[in-house]
């Protein structure tokens, strides 16, 4: 009983290393670490560039979980930006990262070639732009958006609209956008 | 521009405090005109900066060690690219010092 305790508890120890930083000293020449000192990315440019990279392949229909597209679509309606991070998650060493992303595919894509090529660009993008190696890019399909989703909040919107319209809420039928990827 | 760069121990010796009022806005001035640099940045809490009387320096900090440049960049070129350009603006200022660049935001265009 202690025994197995004990192991758990050593089991447990293991567990909590074995994600150690994913920095390590000693590793191949990188463009960031020189003797004349260190740049340092900040993990919200690697967010940034990862999210943009991500949007760029066709078949992402946007970024981010439930939770994360409900608040931007409100801070939309509020008139913040759509953050580009969003559904974007990093970690960043000093000389490599892990990315995470939540994206929503359009329907009609193949979802494994749709992640490849999404893991392709994340990849291509920051290994380029930030000089970072990139260790890993796990991607999350929360969500498969239909046509006819659109087709439904399209007459919803028109209805809306004219509702709107008639009241002279001009803001009203801009803030109704649906927040699209580019 | 007049005090001699590459002697850190008499550099030390002035005190960076007192006589260092030039430097880090000639290292600010410097990273600014840099090709890639948007701006430059007071850090995540506005921690990297020079306290100077009646002015605050954000985004360069310097101490007898290593001086410490955050930038906002441009997605023009490779960030690596544009650190590196930093550094090598700063480094006659800089002398034996670390140059140590931190990129905390990018923006799109230059």
């Amino acid at each position: 009983m202690s025994d197995t305790m004990s192991n758990r508890s050593t089991e447990a120890g293991q567990a909590a290393t074995v994600p150690r930083a994913r920095t390590y000293e000693g590793g191949p020449a990188s463009a960031l670490v020189t003797d004349k000192g260190t740049t340092t990315i900040a993990d919200g440019v690697v967010a940034k560039i990862a999210g943009l990279a991500a949007r760029e392949v066709s078949g992402v229909y946007a970024m981010g979980g439930g939770a994360a597209r409900a608040l931007g679509s409100m801070r939309g309606m509020v008139g913040v930006e759509e953050s580009v991070s969003q559904g974007v998650s990093v970690e960043v060493g000093e000389r490599q990262a892990a990315i995470d992303l939540d994206l929503v595919a359009e329907y009609g894509t193949a979802i494994p070639d749709l992640a490849g090529a999404v893991r392709k660009n994340v990849i291509n993008g920051i290994e380029r732009m930030c000089g970072l190696e990139v260790t890993e890019v796990n991607i999350r399909i929360d969500d498969v958006h239909l046509p006819e989703q659109d087709r439904e909040r399209e007459t919803g919107m028109t209805r809306e609209r004219e509702t709107g319209m008639t009241r002279g809420g001009q803001q009203r039928t801009d803030t109704e956008t649906e927040p699209r990827v580019l | 521009m007049t005090e001699t760069g590459p002697a850190p121990g008499a550099d030390a010796g002035t005190g960076t405090a007192s006589g260092g009022a030039d430097e880090p806005r000639a290292i600010a001035e410097r990273a600014r005109s840099c090709q890639g640099v948007a701006g430059l940045s007071g850090g995540p809490f506005g921690t990297v900066a020079t306290y100077l009387p009646g002015d605050r320096l954000m985004g360069v900090s310097v101490n007898d060690r290593a001086v410490e440049i955050a930038i906002v960049a441009t997605m023009e070129r490779p960030l690596p690219e544009t650190a590196d350009e930093v550094r090598r603006a700063v480094t006659d200022l800089a002398g034996d010092r670390r140059v140590n660049v931190r990129i905390d935001d990018v923006v799109e265009g230059s």
